[in-house]
């Protein structure tokens, strides 16, 4: 057999191929995942458990899907969001980069977040609607059936609000919350007493936009397709190395011989 | 073979086993906390295991290097390797591979 076309030598190209492919693969399947931002097809049947899964970002898909969810509220804790309006995407800033300062024409107050406990012992902040005057709301209690949207959490990419309004993001849910809360917030639909009901930021899925944590996952795959290949190349010349080694001792030995 | 090289593959591949063994550890830690004690994740979570996504070739690469040098079978230096992902185990490696370098 050749020495170029070994059966060890050509076990090494089939690894090596099959390793770098394979890297590459995971490398394309984290960028398809940063780029989840995709309008959903058939999400309005979704229920909320497939909206929001636990212990994961909330999918772009998910967003501005009406949904409904029914838990307990959780005692004596409360969100309020302050310098607020009614129609969130009012308070979106057309410049992300820059601090863009509105005049409000409409009312400006307070949205209210109050914490509610699932059956799976979850915790999911809900905006139950805005106020002026957020001492004269009572503090929800009891079991109660909530019908909204689901809202991403106010610190995504690209995301940023006008008048240097405090973001309601996850983390601020999970500071409040008892349990393990999930990804994002739900606007409520349903009508509550005493409270206007707020406008979602988000309408409709996010269409735009990358999840940086997935990007940085997709750079590592070509990294590590990178030190596979260099690997490849260093195995595979060793290989060729050893069998020219072989060949030349081998032919010494018949030298000798004659 | 340049015994010179061959300490400087060393010291590099055991740097790396130390300080992804390391990282590993207290991510793990991190990781009980999160998942199974069901604590809120810090916030700098996410960022450090992408930093060890990061770390861990960089600890392959050291281990390749190393292993050509001391002419390691294909099988050893893929369980070499793959030490770097159990926590403690990398450690346990280390030691080993010290014991054997010294004898070498």
């Amino acid at each position: 057999m050749n020495r170029y076309f070994t059966l060890r030598l050509l076990a090494i190209h089939v690894l090596g191929a099959f390793s770098v492919a394979a890297c590459l693969a995971l490398a394309y399947w984290q960028w398809d995942r940063a780029q989840a931002y995709v309008p959903p097809e058939s999400a309005t049947t979704l229920s909320f458990e497939e909206l929001s899964p636990l212990r994961d970002y909330l999918p772009a898909s998910s967003v501005g899907i009406p949904t409904s969810v029914t838990g307990t509220w959780q005692p004596d804790e409360r969100i309020l969001m302050p310098e607020r309006v009614i129609d969130g995407k009012s308070m979106v800033s057309p410049d992300p980069e820059s601090e863009v300062i509105v005049e409000w024409v409409g009312p400006v107050g307070f949205w209210v977040v109050d914490i509610m406990e699932l059956a799976d012992e979850s915790s999911l902040g809900v905006v139950r609607g805005f106020t002026e005057t957020p001492d004269q709301i009572e503090l929800a209690t009891g079991e109660a059936t909530v019908s909204g949207v689901m809202q991403p959490s106010e610190d995504v990419p690209g995301l940023k609000l006008v008048n240097n309004i405090e973001p309601l993001t996850t983390n601020l849910i999970v500071e409040n919350s008892r349990t393990i809360a999930h990804d994002g917030y739900l606007v409520a639909t349903s009508i509550t007493e005493s409270l206007l009901p707020v406008s979602p930021i988000f309408t409709e899925p996010v269409v735009k936009g990358l999840n940086w944590r997935n990007v940085a996952y997709t750079f590592n795959w070509v990294f590590f397709a990178g030190i596979v290949a260099m690997m490849w190349v260093r195995v595979a010349r060793d290989e060729l190395e050893f069998a020219e080694i072989a060949k030349s001792n081998a032919d010494l030995g018949h030298d000798n011989e004659s | 073979m340049n015994r010179e090289d061959i300490a400087k593959q060393w010291l590099f591949y055991r740097i790396m086993a130390v300080v992804v063994g390391s990282v590993l550890l207290v991510l793990t830690m991190f990781l009980i906390s999160v998942r199974v004690l069901e604590n809120p994740e810090p916030a700098f979570y996410a960022a450090a295991w992408t930093a060890h996504g990061y770390l861990f070739p960089v600890y392959v690469v050291a281990t390749f290097m190393l292993s050509t040098k001391l002419k390691w079978s294909f099988g050893k230096t893929i369980l070499i390797m793959l030490a770097g992902t159990i926590p403690f185990m990398s450690f346990l490696t280390e030691r080993r591979v010290a014991k054997e370098f010294s004898q070498s």
